[in-house]
């Protein structure tokens, strides 16, 4: 899409079509933007004749055996972003390997100019030049750096390619002296859904802002009843759903987390930590009854959790306890276990330990009420770290504390709303990463990969 | 996508309030497979 644009008041004009036989074989051509077209290309043969003026000279002659039929004939017309558009131009550029090749459909509107149509593996654009240019200094910098940026029309572009890009094959007219194997170099930067391109020359620099357009809507705009190019991975400026919601649902995830976090604080202040209960008991291997029965205790201002410590003093040693809080006035049971080790000694690092002489177990959702605790502790029959066989004595106690703070739901809390905006920022990731893949200035890679 | 994420932070914030409010603990349900405040056992090692 190289060229400066002809004048806005000559575009205003309804030009008029005008045919012509082809210097080179003598088939009709067709000019539709006449006084706005400067070249054009011969349908039959592919030379490109100047329509400048009445003489009508070739400029280039095809070569013989290149033949490409658009996929938009020229003449279609089409009516996309809500105006009707006439195909009058189409040419063939491949970047300066070849590898690469893309479609350029030039379209003509007699009020609104040209504008053109581009393809991709698939992917489509449709391209106004803009005559607002980036700032000099900006695009200067730009030019001049890598994963520089270019700023224009307000946004705020990233470099994506720099490179050559020069035309193969051309049919129809242009509103330039287009010739087959003319070199520009080009720089895209884009901020999906667009693209800015700059193409500079010898004699000129043109920039361009490119908007991704879905297949089916040129399909639909141009009666498009041949197979559409089939897409292939993710195009530079590929508008991404899940990319546009992904700040969007950080925000949201954000808030979220700070609402829990002060919900947390709440209840950390607000935690009544109110004793209710605490008794010592003996655990003796021999004891005939196992079963220990606390005094009647009550907790009180309705529904909370009820926390119960485990202390006993052992050493080298273990006691664990299983026990039922039984609520007095319904006769409802809440069983739960609790044990305690704690190992200790020396060897060649030096002292050790292991284990806690303490232990925690929690209950939620307990109702207030009168309560007493069932309790069979179970140890050791004999001490594993003394010599020979001894009974068992083990002290230990029982504290009951009602409206503890936990930290459980806090923790749940943290992973659940972390899921979805995880999920999110993965496939946003994977979609800008699969973007990038094909740029040299991907901001994906890492500096060992640049090495 | 943004509507149902909002919908779904609502909903975990509010039981999470809800949970510190009545000392009910997602693990504890977890555990046991039962949701909400019910009076099941629950065992902290």
């Amino acid at each position: 899409m190289a060229g400066e644009l002809p004048t806005k008041p000559e575009a205003a004009k309804s030009p008029t079509p005008k045919v012509f036989n082809c210097p080179s074989c003598g088939a009709g051509v067709l000019i539709r933007a006449q006084g706005l077209t400067v070249s054009v290309a011969c349908r039959a043969c592919g030379s490109v004749i100047d329509a400048a003026n009445e003489n009508y000279q070739v400029l280039s002659t095809a070569a013989k055996n290149l033949k490409i039929e658009p996929l938009i004939p020229l003449g279609q017309r089409g009516k996309l972003h809500g105006a009707t558009w006439e195909v009058i131009g189409f040419m063939k550029r491949s970047d300066g390997s070849g590898a690469y090749t893309w479609s350029e459909y030039l379209l003509f509107n007699p009020l609104k100019g040209f504008r053109w149509l581009t393809e991709f593996d698939g992917h489509w654009n449709y391209v106004v030049q803009t005559k607002e240019k980036p700032g000099s200094e900006t695009a200067v910098a730009a030019i001049g750096s890598d994963r520089s940026v270019a700023k224009a029309l307000g946004k705020t572009y990233q470099l994506f390619h720099k490179g050559t890009a020069k035309v193969t094959f051309v049919v129809g007219e242009f509103y330039w002296r287009v010739k087959v194997d003319e070199k520009v170099d080009v720089e895209d930067y884009v901020a999906p859904p667009e693209i800015l391109s700059c193409e500079k020359s010898k004699d000129e620099v043109v920039w361009s802002v490119g908007e991704y357009v879905a297949p089916d809507t040129v399909r639909t705009a141009f009666q498009i009843a041949k197979p559409m190019p089939v897409q292939t991975g993710v195009a530079p400026n590929q508008p991404s759903t899940i990319s546009s919601v992904a700040p969007v649902i950080g925000k949201y995830w954000g808030t979220f987390i700070a609402i829990v976090i002060a919900l947390q604080f709440f209840a950390m202040i607000s935690a009544k930590n109110e004793e209710v209960y605490r008794g010592d008991f003996v655990y003796r291997v021999n004891d005939t009854e196992k079963q220990k029965v606390t005094p009647q205790f009550e907790l009180k201002h309705g529904m909370t959790n009820v926390d119960f410590k485990l202390s006993s003093p052992v050493q080298n040693n273990w006691l664990e306890i299983e026990a039922d809080l039984v609520n007095d006035q319904t006769g409802e049971t809440y069983e739960f276990e609790q044990g305690v080790e704690y190992y200790s000694g020396s060897d060649s690092d030096g002292y050790w330990t292991e284990g806690s002489q303490v232990g925690h177990a929690t209950l939620s959702a307990i109702p207030a009420g009168l309560y007493h605790l069932n309790i069979q502790a179970t140890g050791p029959a004999s001490n594993p770290w003394s010599t020979g066989v001894q009974p068992a004595e083990q002290g230990y106690s029982i504290t009951v504390t009602r409206d503890v703070l936990t930290w459980g739901n806090f923790l749940w809390s943290l992973a659940l709303l972390s899921i979805f905006p995880a999920f999110v920022w993965w496939r946003s990731r994977s979609f800008e990463q699969s973007r990038w893949s094909t740029s040299d200035f991907s901001p994906y890679w890492s500096q060992s990969e640049e090495d | 996508m943004k509507k149902a994420f909002l919908v779904y932070g609502t909903v975990i914030s509010l039981v999470f309030a809800y949970a510190s409010y009545t000392g009910w603990s997602v693990s504890d349900s977890v555990q046991s497979g039962k949701w909400g405040p019910q009076g099941h056992s629950a065992y902290h090692k």
